[in-house]
């Protein structure tokens, strides 16, 4: 038997980086031409599936009528108190939307669970809370920009993020769940229970 | 740093890009777009595709100086039949902004758009901020979103503040004018809730799916939809299944668009006993500013009638 000598020897430092930048490209390529598809569909296209709930999160289209019902009350009202908040820079009280036969704050005759509501502000948050006698608690979160922060004319707007009249980007939503915790908070305790109702998933 | 932690950095670096994305993509999603950077200062000309966006629109910019509302379908042509004419894309091309449904209603627009070559027109998805029932059979969103008074509240208002945003120097009278609107739609939802809450029936069967937002805001449950979807008859099949459903869950009462097929309908009710109602689409008729308030009342009232007034 014959000994063949074989030289083995570790890729050259520039035959490594070549490497990595091949990898790194096709990456790079790759995940731009995945983006730009989601990015700018066809127009006319339909619309994508929805996507799926994270944690923490339910579909609009999975909860019970009567929920879909106060939950589509509840964005009534919002969109009423923006226009308040952006006439008179203060968001409104419950009792002055009632007054005006605002709902969800109004009396609701079809309301079988009788819900109650309270405003509650903590600084640049702000809580609308109802409490039905039964069944779950609602709670609409708006969280407003630090003072002065410049208004982005380009950003969009979703069931997340609203403009005021005046220019200024909001943070909104409405959650579900059990007892909330006390004072305004810009999020409920996702381990207790609470989830945010989203409008586009399922 | 060794190959394989830089390769770890690049995925990491790659994953949080793709996520980022995902998310922007929501915003688009949504059908929402910034205004274009060129305010309107002239004339201010917005066209519709439905009746009821007709109403909204004229309100939402009455008595502001300048401002048109034109509808792009002639009244008499529902637009669930509607074919496009050279004419009615000859009016897109010199208006400044067009309200449409956007999810399924008016999906003839956005060749017209283009085929118009106006590129400067701003288009109002109303329903970019509305939550979506799923139809009755299927998985796909309801589209006859709006059907509904406080649908028609909102969305009144996404169109002031959309056209606010065309028009800055007008927004608060487009936002004045949408939120005395809303009141008044609203005056007519609580009267007819008022009565409603009493209704000695509660749940009902009908023919077509257009009803499933105004039906909720009242707390009437919806048992079934006659129509498979959107402007199709039914199969005997179809038909035989609705009926044992209707017997099943003792259904009394089915609510029917204007132009449902008659010998269907007869099918129906002969079978079952049960009685029909109808029920305005605010499809067809003159564009008038009042019409979807007229409309809206009338159907309030029907179901006043069928639901709290005539059963025994």
């Amino acid at each position: 038997m014959t000994q063949r000598p074989v030289l083995v020897e570790s890729p050259s430092a520039m035959r490594e980086t070549g490497f990595v930048v091949r990898i790194a490209f096709h990456i790079a390529m790759w995940s731009a031409i995945l983006m730009t598809a989601r990015w700018f569909p066809k127009a006319g296209d339909a619309p994508a599936a929805a996507p799926a709930t994270a944690i923490g999160e339910v579909a609009f289209r999975e909860l019970p009528g009567d929920v879909q019902r106060m939950y589509r009350r509840c964005l009534d009202g919002l969109a009423d108190a923006e226009e308040v908040r952006a006439d008179t820079g203060a968001w409104p009280t419950v009792e002055a939307e009632a007054a005006r036969g605002v709902p969800p704050f109004a009396a609701d005759p079809i309301d079988k669970a009788g819900y109650r509501w309270e405003l509650r502000r903590d600084g640049l948050t702000v809580n609308y809370v109802g409490t039905p006698a039964t069944g779950p608690i609602l709670v609409i979160t708006i969280v407003e920009p630090d003072p002065g922060t410049p208004s982005d004319p380009t950003a969009y707007t979703d069931d997340q993020h609203h403009r005021l009249r005046g220019g200024e980007m909001i943070h909104v939503s409405v959650w579900i769940g059990p007892k909330p915790a006390k004072g305004a908070t810009a999020t409920q305790a996702i381990e207790d229970g609470w989830k945010r109702i989203v409008m586009g998933a399922s | 740093m060794t190959r394989r932690n830089a390769i770890l950095w690049l995925l990491a670096i790659v994953a949080a890009c793709g996520r980022s994305g995902t998310d922007a993509g929501k915003g688009t999603g949504s059908g929402s777009t910034t205004p274009p950077p060129g305010a309107v200062t002239g004339p201010l000309r917005v066209g519709v595709t439905l009746h009821p966006y007709y109403s909204w629109t004229a309100n939402v910019v009455a008595g502001v100086a300048g401002a048109e509302v034109v509808p792009v379908l002639p009244g008499e042509i529902d637009a669930g039949n509607y074919q496009p004419s050279p004419d009615d894309i000859a009016k897109l091309g010199k208006l400044d902004a067009i309200v449409i449904n956007g999810i399924g209603h008016d999906d003839f627009i956005r060749p017209m758009i283009k085929a118009s070559g106006n590129e400067h027109l701003v288009v109002i998805e109303v329903n970019a901020e509305t939550p979506l029932v799923k139809s009755a059979h299927g998985d796909a969103v309801n589209s006859h979103t709006f059907l509904s008074f406080e649908n028609a509240i909102a969305q009144s208002k996404l169109i002031a503040k959309r056209l606010g945003q065309l028009r800055p120097a007008d927004a608060a009278a487009f936002s004045t004018n949408a939120r005395a609107y809303g009141d008044k739609l609203r005056e007519i939802e609580q009267d007819a809730a008022g009565q409603l809450a009493h209704a000695k029936i509660k749940r009902v069967v009908t023919v077509h799916d257009g009803y499933t937002y105004l039906l909720q805001e009242f707390g009437i449950e919806l048992a079934g939809v006659v129509q498979p979807a959107h402007g199709l008859t039914p199969s005997a099949k179809e038909l035989a299944d609705m009926i044992e459903l209707v017997k099943a869950q003792h259904i009394s009462v089915v609510l029917s668009e204007e132009d449902f097929p008659a010998k269907l309908l007869a099918t129906l009710t002969d079978a079952t006993g049960a009685k029909v109602y109808l029920i305005s689409h605010v499809a067809v008729g003159t564009y008038a500013p009042a019409e979807f308030e007229t409309a809206m009342a009338a159907n309030a009232a029907t179901l006043v009638k069928a639901l709290v007034t005539d059963p025994p």
